[in-house]
Protein backbone atom coordinates (compact mmCIF):
# COMPACT_ATOMS: atom_id res chain seq x y z
CA UNK A 1 0.00 0.00 0.00
CA UNK A 2 1.26 3.40 -0.68
CA UNK A 3 1.90 6.46 1.37
CA UNK A 4 -0.92 8.57 -0.26
CA UNK A 5 -3.00 5.38 0.40
CA UNK A 6 -2.32 4.86 4.18
CA UNK A 7 -2.62 8.53 4.54
CA UNK A 8 -6.51 8.64 3.41
CA UNK A 9 -7.21 5.89 5.54
CA UNK A 10 -6.03 7.59 8.61
CA UNK A 11 -7.78 11.22 7.27
CA UNK A 12 -11.24 8.76 7.33
CA UNK A 13 -10.84 7.41 10.57
CA UNK A 14 -9.58 11.02 11.88
CA UNK A 15 -13.24 12.26 10.08
CA UNK A 16 -15.08 9.81 12.15
CA UNK A 17 -14.01 10.35 15.17
CA UNK A 18 -14.17 13.87 15.04
CA UNK A 19 -17.79 13.67 13.59
CA UNK A 20 -18.39 11.54 16.57
CA UNK A 21 -17.14 14.01 19.10
CA UNK A 22 -18.64 16.59 17.27
CA UNK A 23 -22.02 14.58 17.16
CA UNK A 24 -22.06 13.65 21.14
CA UNK A 25 -21.07 16.88 22.11
CA UNK A 26 -24.46 17.90 20.70
CA UNK A 27 -26.48 15.54 21.74
CA UNK A 28 -25.18 16.10 25.60
CA UNK A 29 -25.46 19.23 25.03
CA UNK A 30 -29.31 18.60 23.87
CA UNK A 31 -29.95 16.42 26.91
CA UNK A 32 -28.48 18.53 29.18
CA UNK A 33 -31.09 21.36 28.00
CA UNK A 34 -33.98 19.18 28.10
CA UNK A 35 -33.34 18.30 31.74
CA UNK A 36 -32.93 21.93 32.18
CA UNK A 37 -35.93 22.99 30.67
CA UNK A 38 -37.83 20.24 32.40
CA UNK A 39 -36.72 21.35 35.70
CA UNK A 40 -37.54 25.42 34.69
CA UNK A 41 -41.09 24.29 33.80
CA UNK A 42 -41.47 22.37 36.98
CA UNK A 43 -40.45 25.68 38.89
CA UNK A 44 -42.22 27.91 37.44
CA UNK A 45 -45.01 25.76 37.23
CA UNK A 46 -45.17 25.14 40.79
CA UNK A 47 -44.49 29.08 42.02
CA UNK A 48 -47.46 29.66 39.74
CA UNK A 49 -49.82 26.98 41.69
CA UNK A 50 -48.12 27.88 44.68
CA UNK A 51 -49.44 32.09 43.98
CA UNK A 52 -53.01 30.12 42.61
CA UNK A 53 -53.37 28.50 46.15
CA UNK A 54 -52.86 31.95 48.19
CA UNK A 55 -55.35 33.52 45.44
CA UNK A 56 -57.94 30.36 45.80
CA UNK A 57 -57.42 30.18 49.87
CA UNK A 58 -58.49 34.04 49.95
CA UNK A 59 -61.83 33.56 48.13
CA UNK A 60 -63.41 31.81 51.20
CA UNK A 61 -67.02 30.47 50.42
CA UNK A 62 -66.10 30.02 46.73
CA UNK A 63 -65.74 26.86 44.44
CA UNK A 64 -63.02 27.70 40.98
CA UNK A 65 -61.91 25.82 38.78
CA UNK A 66 -57.84 25.65 38.75
CA UNK A 67 -55.85 24.28 35.89
CA UNK A 68 -53.77 21.40 36.49
CA UNK A 69 -49.97 21.32 34.67
CA UNK A 70 -50.16 18.48 32.62
CA UNK A 71 -47.67 16.13 34.84
CA UNK A 72 -50.52 16.35 37.34
CA UNK A 73 -50.15 17.63 41.04
CA UNK A 74 -49.34 14.91 43.77
CA UNK A 75 -50.00 15.92 47.06
CA UNK A 76 -48.80 14.45 50.49
CA UNK A 77 -47.38 14.27 53.97
CA UNK A 78 -44.65 12.50 55.86
CA UNK A 79 -44.92 10.95 59.73
CA UNK A 80 -43.39 14.24 60.69
CA UNK A 81 -45.91 16.37 58.81
CA UNK A 82 -43.54 18.00 55.82
CA UNK A 83 -46.32 18.59 53.75
CA UNK A 84 -45.56 19.20 50.14
CA UNK A 85 -47.43 19.42 46.62
CA UNK A 86 -44.90 18.07 43.59
CA UNK A 87 -45.43 18.89 40.25
CA UNK A 88 -42.90 16.84 37.83
CA UNK A 89 -39.58 16.60 40.52
CA UNK A 90 -40.21 20.12 41.84
CA UNK A 91 -41.53 19.72 45.81
CA UNK A 92 -43.46 22.76 47.14
CA UNK A 93 -44.11 23.12 50.50
CA UNK A 94 -47.65 23.83 51.97
CA UNK A 95 -45.91 26.47 54.46
CA UNK A 96 -49.01 28.08 55.38
CA UNK A 97 -51.65 26.91 53.37
CA UNK A 98 -54.18 24.35 55.07
CA UNK A 99 -54.79 22.44 52.28
CA UNK A 100 -56.80 19.09 51.99
CA UNK A 101 -56.14 17.18 48.93
CA UNK A 102 -56.28 13.68 47.39
CA UNK A 103 -52.69 12.07 46.36
CA UNK A 104 -52.62 12.64 43.14
CA UNK A 105 -54.86 15.37 40.43
CA UNK A 106 -54.37 14.62 37.11
CA UNK A 107 -55.80 14.88 33.69
CA UNK A 108 -58.46 17.12 34.11
CA UNK A 109 -58.85 20.60 36.09
CA UNK A 110 -58.73 20.73 40.01
CA UNK A 111 -61.76 22.16 41.74
CA UNK A 112 -61.03 24.29 44.25
CA UNK A 113 -63.12 25.03 47.44
CA UNK A 114 -62.08 27.60 50.33
CA UNK A 115 -63.83 27.45 53.81
CA UNK A 116 -63.58 29.14 56.95
CA UNK A 117 -62.57 27.53 59.85
CA UNK A 118 -64.15 29.36 62.70
CA UNK A 119 -63.97 28.72 66.55
CA UNK A 120 -65.98 31.20 67.14
CA UNK A 121 -63.97 33.25 65.92
CA UNK A 122 -62.25 33.51 62.39
CA UNK A 123 -58.77 30.94 62.49
CA UNK A 124 -58.36 30.20 58.82
CA UNK A 125 -59.26 29.02 55.56
CA UNK A 126 -59.21 25.42 54.22
CA UNK A 127 -58.91 25.11 50.68
CA UNK A 128 -60.12 22.02 49.45
CA UNK A 129 -58.56 20.29 46.67
CA UNK A 130 -60.31 17.49 44.23
CA UNK A 131 -60.93 16.87 40.54
CA UNK A 132 -64.12 15.09 38.65
CA UNK A 133 -61.57 11.80 37.89
CA UNK A 134 -62.15 10.99 42.01
CA UNK A 135 -65.48 9.72 42.80
CA UNK A 136 -67.36 10.36 46.19
CA UNK A 137 -69.67 8.10 47.44
CA UNK A 138 -71.56 9.91 50.12
CA UNK A 139 -72.96 6.98 52.70
CA UNK A 140 -75.44 7.56 54.96
CA UNK A 141 -78.24 5.87 57.09
CA UNK A 142 -81.96 6.12 55.82
CA UNK A 143 -84.27 6.69 58.82
CA UNK A 144 -81.15 7.36 61.31
CA UNK A 145 -81.96 10.82 62.43
CA UNK A 146 -78.66 12.06 63.10
CA UNK A 147 -77.23 10.83 59.91
CA UNK A 148 -79.65 12.17 58.02
CA UNK A 149 -78.98 15.49 59.50
CA UNK A 150 -75.63 15.07 59.14
CA UNK A 151 -75.89 13.99 55.35
CA UNK A 152 -78.28 17.10 54.85
CA UNK A 153 -75.65 19.68 55.95
CA UNK A 154 -72.68 17.97 53.99
CA UNK A 155 -74.86 17.82 50.80
CA UNK A 156 -76.14 21.50 51.09
CA UNK A 157 -72.05 22.46 51.65
CA UNK A 158 -70.01 19.97 49.00
CA UNK A 159 -69.54 22.04 45.84
CA UNK A 160 -72.13 21.11 42.72
CA UNK A 161 -69.23 20.38 40.49
CA UNK A 162 -67.88 17.35 43.08
CA UNK A 163 -68.26 13.62 41.22
CA UNK A 164 -70.82 12.47 43.91
CA UNK A 165 -73.26 9.74 44.37
CA UNK A 166 -75.30 9.55 47.46
CA UNK A 167 -76.09 6.07 48.91
CA UNK A 168 -79.23 5.58 51.52
CA UNK A 169 -78.08 2.96 53.26
CA UNK A 170 -74.76 1.09 54.15
CA UNK A 171 -75.85 -1.99 52.81
CA UNK A 172 -76.07 -1.10 49.11
CA UNK A 173 -72.30 -0.27 49.06
CA UNK A 174 -72.36 -4.16 48.15
CA UNK A 175 -73.97 -3.54 45.27
CA UNK A 176 -71.55 -0.99 43.94
CA UNK A 177 -68.83 -1.63 41.03
CA UNK A 178 -65.86 0.21 39.93
CA UNK A 179 -66.81 3.07 37.40
CA UNK A 180 -63.68 3.34 35.95
CA UNK A 181 -63.02 6.69 37.99
CA UNK A 182 -58.99 7.24 38.75
CA UNK A 183 -59.75 7.68 42.72
CA UNK A 184 -62.91 5.96 44.86
CA UNK A 185 -63.52 7.70 48.25
CA UNK A 186 -65.92 6.41 50.02
CA UNK A 187 -67.62 8.99 52.61
CA UNK A 188 -69.80 7.25 55.75
CA UNK A 189 -72.14 9.76 57.47
CA UNK A 190 -73.73 7.75 60.35
CA UNK A 191 -73.21 6.08 63.91
CA UNK A 192 -72.49 2.07 62.32
CA UNK A 193 -69.51 1.16 61.84
CA UNK A 194 -68.80 0.04 57.76
CA UNK A 195 -66.87 -2.81 56.78
CA UNK A 196 -65.28 -1.82 53.43
CA UNK A 197 -64.39 -5.68 53.01
CA UNK A 198 -67.88 -6.05 51.64
CA UNK A 199 -66.99 -4.26 48.45
CA UNK A 200 -67.23 -5.29 45.24
CA UNK A 201 -63.68 -7.99 44.48
CA UNK A 202 -63.23 -5.75 41.60
CA UNK A 203 -62.49 -3.19 43.68
CA UNK A 204 -59.35 -4.88 45.12
CA UNK A 205 -57.06 -3.35 42.32
CA UNK A 206 -59.09 0.28 42.23
CA UNK A 207 -57.33 3.01 44.14
CA UNK A 208 -60.24 2.79 46.95
CA UNK A 209 -60.44 4.57 50.38
CA UNK A 210 -62.58 5.82 53.29
CA UNK A 211 -63.61 7.42 55.73
CA UNK A 212 -65.99 7.34 58.15
CA UNK A 213 -67.71 10.39 60.09
CA UNK A 214 -69.60 9.66 62.98
CA UNK A 215 -72.87 11.46 63.06
CA UNK A 216 -72.17 13.63 66.04
CA UNK A 217 -69.50 14.70 63.79
CA UNK A 218 -66.71 14.60 67.07
CA UNK A 219 -64.60 11.52 65.66
CA UNK A 220 -63.46 10.05 62.23
CA UNK A 221 -61.75 6.75 60.98
CA UNK A 222 -59.91 6.84 58.15
CA UNK A 223 -59.34 3.67 55.94
CA UNK A 224 -56.87 2.94 53.60
CA UNK A 225 -55.24 -0.03 51.88
CA UNK A 226 -52.76 -1.93 52.97
CA UNK A 227 -51.85 -3.45 49.68
CA UNK A 228 -52.87 -2.14 46.27
CA UNK A 229 -53.84 -5.35 44.75
CA UNK A 230 -56.13 -6.73 48.06
CA UNK A 231 -59.37 -5.50 49.57
CA UNK A 232 -57.80 -5.64 53.11
CA UNK A 233 -57.70 -1.82 55.20
CA UNK A 234 -56.13 -0.25 57.86
CA UNK A 235 -58.31 1.77 60.43
CA UNK A 236 -56.99 5.41 61.50
CA UNK A 237 -58.99 7.24 64.29
CA UNK A 238 -58.86 11.01 64.56
CA UNK A 239 -60.69 13.69 65.91
CA UNK A 240 -62.63 16.43 64.47
CA UNK A 241 -63.47 20.14 65.62
CA UNK A 242 -66.66 21.10 63.84
CA UNK A 243 -68.28 20.65 60.23
CA UNK A 244 -65.21 22.59 58.54
CA UNK A 245 -62.78 19.70 59.62
CA UNK A 246 -65.72 17.08 58.40
CA UNK A 247 -64.71 18.44 54.61
CA UNK A 248 -61.21 18.38 55.34
CA UNK A 249 -61.57 14.65 56.36
CA UNK A 250 -63.59 13.98 53.33
CA UNK A 251 -60.74 16.17 50.90
CA UNK A 252 -57.62 14.62 52.40
CA UNK A 253 -55.78 11.88 50.70
CA UNK A 254 -54.76 10.01 54.34
CA UNK A 255 -54.90 10.49 57.91
CA UNK A 256 -51.43 11.48 57.71
CA UNK A 257 -52.43 14.60 55.69
CA UNK A 258 -55.98 15.52 57.69
CA UNK A 259 -53.72 14.98 60.81
CA UNK A 260 -50.87 17.24 59.80
CA UNK A 261 -52.85 20.20 58.06
CA UNK A 262 -55.22 20.02 61.75
CA UNK A 263 -52.15 20.58 63.80
CA UNK A 264 -50.73 23.12 61.85
CA UNK A 265 -54.23 25.17 61.72
CA UNK A 266 -54.56 24.17 65.94
CA UNK A 267 -51.40 26.35 66.11
CA UNK A 268 -52.69 28.94 64.47
CA UNK A 269 -55.53 28.85 66.57
CA UNK A 270 -53.67 29.06 69.58
CA UNK A 271 -51.71 32.33 68.41
CA UNK A 272 -55.01 33.86 67.62
CA UNK A 273 -56.31 32.98 70.51
CA UNK A 274 -53.46 34.86 72.28
CA UNK A 275 -54.32 37.65 70.15
CA UNK A 276 -58.00 38.04 71.32
CA UNK A 277 -56.68 37.53 75.26
CA UNK A 278 -54.20 40.59 74.81
CA UNK A 279 -57.29 42.87 73.01
CA UNK A 280 -59.94 41.14 75.19
CA UNK A 281 -57.83 42.49 78.36
CA UNK A 282 -57.23 45.79 76.91
CA UNK A 283 -61.11 46.13 76.51
CA UNK A 284 -61.37 45.00 80.32
CA UNK A 285 -59.06 48.02 81.20
CA UNK A 286 -60.08 50.26 79.06
CA UNK A 287 -64.12 49.73 78.41
CA UNK A 288 -64.99 47.97 81.57
CA UNK A 289 -63.98 50.64 83.84
CA UNK A 290 -65.95 53.31 82.14
CA UNK A 291 -68.80 51.39 81.23
CA UNK A 292 -69.32 48.01 84.11
CA UNK A 293 -72.19 46.26 82.21
CA UNK A 294 -69.49 45.19 79.43
CA UNK A 295 -67.94 42.24 81.27
CA UNK A 296 -65.50 40.89 79.55
CA UNK A 297 -64.13 37.35 80.91
CA UNK A 298 -60.65 36.47 79.36
CA UNK A 299 -60.65 32.48 80.72
CA UNK A 300 -62.53 31.20 78.00
CA UNK A 301 -59.97 32.92 75.69
CA UNK A 302 -56.84 31.82 77.23
CA UNK A 303 -58.14 28.15 77.92
CA UNK A 304 -58.19 27.90 74.43
CA UNK A 305 -55.34 29.35 73.85
CA UNK A 306 -53.73 26.70 75.94
CA UNK A 307 -55.57 24.45 74.90
CA UNK A 308 -54.81 24.40 71.05
CA UNK A 309 -51.08 24.74 71.62
CA UNK A 310 -51.48 21.51 73.67
CA UNK A 311 -53.09 20.24 70.32
CA UNK A 312 -50.68 21.25 67.96
CA UNK A 313 -48.16 19.91 69.86
CA UNK A 314 -49.67 16.20 70.08
CA UNK A 315 -48.39 12.89 68.51
CA UNK A 316 -51.78 12.26 67.19
CA UNK A 317 -55.08 14.78 67.67
CA UNK A 318 -56.92 11.32 69.29
CA UNK A 319 -53.91 11.97 72.35
CA UNK A 320 -55.46 15.06 72.16
CA UNK A 321 -59.07 14.64 72.31
CA UNK A 322 -59.98 16.13 75.89
CA UNK A 323 -57.91 19.39 74.92
CA UNK A 324 -59.98 19.50 71.87
CA UNK A 325 -63.41 18.39 73.73
CA UNK A 326 -62.60 21.80 76.17
CA UNK A 327 -62.03 23.69 73.35
CA UNK A 328 -65.43 22.93 71.71
CA UNK A 329 -66.98 23.69 74.90
CA UNK A 330 -65.26 27.09 75.17
CA UNK A 331 -66.76 28.18 71.54
CA UNK A 332 -70.31 28.05 73.04
CA UNK A 333 -68.93 30.40 76.13
CA UNK A 334 -67.69 33.11 74.02
CA UNK A 335 -69.99 32.92 71.45
CA UNK A 336 -72.46 33.82 74.25
CA UNK A 337 -70.38 36.36 75.87
CA UNK A 338 -70.07 37.70 72.49
CA UNK A 339 -73.59 38.11 71.81
CA UNK A 340 -74.45 39.62 75.53
CA UNK A 341 -71.48 42.29 74.39
CA UNK A 342 -73.40 43.15 70.89
CA UNK A 343 -76.89 43.59 72.77
CA UNK A 344 -75.37 46.05 74.96
CA UNK A 345 -73.81 48.18 72.70
CA UNK A 346 -70.34 46.98 73.57
CA UNK A 347 -67.26 46.32 71.28
CA UNK A 348 -67.33 43.04 70.58
CA UNK A 349 -65.05 40.38 71.89
CA UNK A 350 -63.65 38.85 68.59
CA UNK B 1 -5.15 16.67 7.14
CA UNK B 2 -3.61 19.98 8.39
CA UNK B 3 -6.69 21.72 6.07
CA UNK B 4 -9.55 19.47 8.03
CA UNK B 5 -7.40 20.26 11.03
CA UNK B 6 -8.24 23.88 10.50
CA UNK B 7 -11.85 23.75 9.57
CA UNK B 8 -12.10 21.92 12.91
CA UNK B 9 -10.41 24.56 14.79
CA UNK B 10 -12.49 27.14 13.28
CA UNK B 11 -15.45 25.11 13.67
CA UNK B 12 -14.61 24.68 17.86
CA UNK B 13 -14.06 28.08 17.97
CA UNK B 14 -17.24 29.51 16.41
CA UNK B 15 -19.15 26.60 18.83
CA UNK B 16 -17.64 27.77 22.00
CA UNK B 17 -18.02 31.81 20.87
CA UNK B 18 -21.69 30.68 20.35
CA UNK B 19 -22.04 28.50 23.52
CA UNK B 20 -20.08 31.44 25.45
CA UNK B 21 -23.07 33.58 24.47
CA UNK B 22 -25.89 31.54 24.62
CA UNK B 23 -25.29 31.05 28.21
CA UNK B 24 -24.75 34.73 28.16
CA UNK B 25 -28.21 35.33 27.12
CA UNK B 26 -29.65 32.19 29.50
CA UNK B 27 -28.06 33.74 32.50
CA UNK B 28 -29.48 37.26 31.69
CA UNK B 29 -32.95 35.66 31.84
CA UNK B 30 -32.56 33.83 34.57
CA UNK B 31 -31.69 37.13 36.32
CA UNK B 32 -35.19 38.39 35.46
CA UNK B 33 -36.93 35.49 36.04
CA UNK B 34 -35.48 35.57 39.92
CA UNK B 35 -36.42 39.08 39.91
CA UNK B 36 -39.77 38.42 38.73
CA UNK B 37 -39.96 35.74 41.63
CA UNK B 38 -38.80 37.78 44.14
CA UNK B 39 -41.39 40.64 43.28
CA UNK B 40 -44.20 37.27 43.05
CA UNK B 41 -43.38 36.20 46.98
CA UNK B 42 -43.34 40.13 47.74
CA UNK B 43 -46.92 40.43 45.83
CA UNK B 44 -47.96 37.50 47.93
CA UNK B 45 -46.59 38.27 51.45
CA UNK B 46 -48.43 41.38 51.02
CA UNK B 47 -51.96 39.66 49.98
CA UNK B 48 -51.08 37.04 52.92
CA UNK B 49 -50.73 39.36 55.47
CA UNK B 50 -53.62 41.77 53.88
CA UNK B 51 -56.10 37.97 54.88
CA UNK B 52 -54.42 38.09 58.23
CA UNK B 53 -57.60 36.54 60.79
CA UNK B 54 -55.25 37.76 63.83
CA UNK B 55 -55.35 41.39 62.33
CA UNK B 56 -59.18 41.86 60.68
CA UNK B 57 -62.03 44.12 61.87
CA UNK B 58 -65.39 42.13 62.41
CA UNK B 59 -68.60 43.77 63.01
CA UNK B 60 -71.19 41.15 64.17
CA UNK B 61 -68.50 37.88 63.08
CA UNK B 62 -68.28 39.94 59.28
CA UNK B 63 -65.07 41.14 58.04
CA UNK B 64 -64.37 44.66 56.74
CA UNK B 65 -62.14 44.04 53.95
CA UNK B 66 -58.56 46.01 54.11
CA UNK B 67 -59.01 46.74 57.73
CA UNK B 68 -57.27 46.26 60.38
CA UNK B 69 -58.03 46.23 64.29
CA UNK B 70 -55.91 48.59 66.23
CA UNK B 71 -56.09 46.56 69.42
CA UNK B 72 -55.68 43.25 67.59
CA UNK B 73 -52.21 44.95 65.70
CA UNK B 74 -50.79 45.57 69.49
CA UNK B 75 -51.68 42.33 70.52
CA UNK B 76 -50.21 40.85 67.83
CA UNK B 77 -47.38 43.12 67.62
CA UNK B 78 -46.83 41.18 71.02
CA UNK B 79 -46.66 38.05 70.71
CA UNK B 80 -45.17 37.86 67.75
CA UNK B 81 -42.44 38.68 69.63
CA UNK B 82 -41.77 35.17 70.71
CA UNK B 83 -39.50 32.91 68.91
CA UNK B 84 -41.52 29.81 68.67
CA UNK B 85 -44.48 32.26 67.15
CA UNK B 86 -41.94 34.47 64.62
CA UNK B 87 -41.10 30.85 63.55
CA UNK B 88 -44.10 29.54 62.34
CA UNK B 89 -45.37 33.04 60.63
CA UNK B 90 -41.67 32.26 58.57
CA UNK B 91 -43.49 30.25 56.29
CA UNK B 92 -46.02 32.87 55.27
CA UNK B 93 -43.35 35.81 55.12
CA UNK B 94 -40.33 34.73 54.33
CA UNK B 95 -37.66 36.89 54.84
CA UNK B 96 -39.29 40.20 54.99
CA UNK B 97 -40.65 43.18 57.21
CA UNK B 98 -44.12 43.66 57.62
CA UNK B 99 -45.08 47.43 59.18
CA UNK B 100 -48.28 48.84 59.84
CA UNK B 101 -48.28 52.66 60.47
CA UNK B 102 -50.90 55.01 60.61
CA UNK B 103 -51.12 57.87 58.23
CA UNK B 104 -54.14 59.94 58.96
CA UNK B 105 -55.34 61.72 61.20
CA UNK B 106 -52.62 60.63 63.82
CA UNK B 107 -49.19 59.67 62.70
CA UNK B 108 -47.61 58.28 65.76
CA UNK B 109 -49.39 54.15 65.51
CA UNK B 110 -46.64 51.99 64.01
CA UNK B 111 -46.77 48.33 64.70
CA UNK B 112 -44.28 45.65 63.61
CA UNK B 113 -46.09 42.26 63.06
CA UNK B 114 -43.42 40.50 61.49
CA UNK B 115 -39.59 40.83 60.91
CA UNK B 116 -37.01 38.13 60.15
CA UNK B 117 -34.08 39.61 58.04
CA UNK B 118 -31.34 37.37 56.47
CA UNK B 119 -27.63 37.96 57.20
CA UNK B 120 -26.93 38.66 53.56
CA UNK B 121 -29.45 40.04 51.01
CA UNK B 122 -28.96 41.56 47.56
CA UNK B 123 -32.17 43.00 46.78
CA UNK B 124 -34.82 45.08 48.84
CA UNK B 125 -38.62 44.70 47.40
CA UNK B 126 -41.17 47.23 49.41
CA UNK B 127 -44.79 46.65 48.46
CA UNK B 128 -47.17 49.52 50.67
CA UNK B 129 -51.02 48.75 50.58
CA UNK B 130 -53.80 51.24 51.84
CA UNK B 131 -55.75 49.86 55.09
CA UNK B 132 -58.52 51.28 57.28
CA UNK B 133 -57.10 51.39 60.93
CA UNK B 134 -60.50 50.59 63.24
CA UNK B 135 -60.36 51.21 67.11
CA UNK B 136 -62.98 49.41 68.47
CA UNK B 137 -63.25 51.43 72.05
CA UNK B 138 -64.34 54.64 69.86
CA UNK B 139 -65.65 53.24 66.68
CA UNK B 140 -62.90 55.40 64.64
CA UNK B 141 -61.34 54.79 61.27
CA UNK B 142 -57.78 55.83 60.60
CA UNK B 143 -55.98 55.55 57.14
CA UNK B 144 -52.97 53.40 57.53
CA UNK B 145 -50.46 52.22 55.31
CA UNK B 146 -49.52 48.57 55.30
CA UNK B 147 -45.30 48.06 54.40
CA UNK B 148 -44.39 44.83 53.51
CA UNK B 149 -40.46 44.49 52.73
CA UNK B 150 -39.04 41.41 51.41
CA UNK B 151 -35.58 40.83 51.24
CA UNK B 152 -34.10 38.47 48.29
CA UNK B 153 -31.02 37.40 47.04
Amino acid sequence: MSKRAIELQFHWIFILIAGAVILAFFFSVVQKQRALSEEKLSITLAGQMDAIFTGAIESKGTTQSLVTPKPGIAFSCSKVCECNYHIGRKATEFRDKLLFAPAMIKDQDAIAWAIEWKLPFRIANFLLLTNPTIKYYIVYERGDQLSEQLYRRVNIALPKELNQVAIGSLRDITRLTPQGDAQTRLVFLGTQEPDLRSLNLDFAREDVSGVWINADAITAVFYEKTDPDELEFSEYPSVLAGDTTVYGAIFAADHQMYECVMKRAFEKLGVIAQVQAKRAQELKNTVSAARPECAYVLQDLQTVAQKAEQVAGAQALRDAEAAISVIRGAQSALQLQNTNLIKQSCPELY
Amino acid sequence: MFETIGVLVVFFFLLVGGTTFYFKIQESAMQKELVRQAQLRSLQAAQRAMFLPELDCSFVSIQRENCFDRLKLKAFGSVSQSPKTAQSYFGQFGFATVIVREAYPSTDFIVTIYTSIPDEYGKVLLTQTPVLLYDPVTKDFGFGVMEVTTYAE
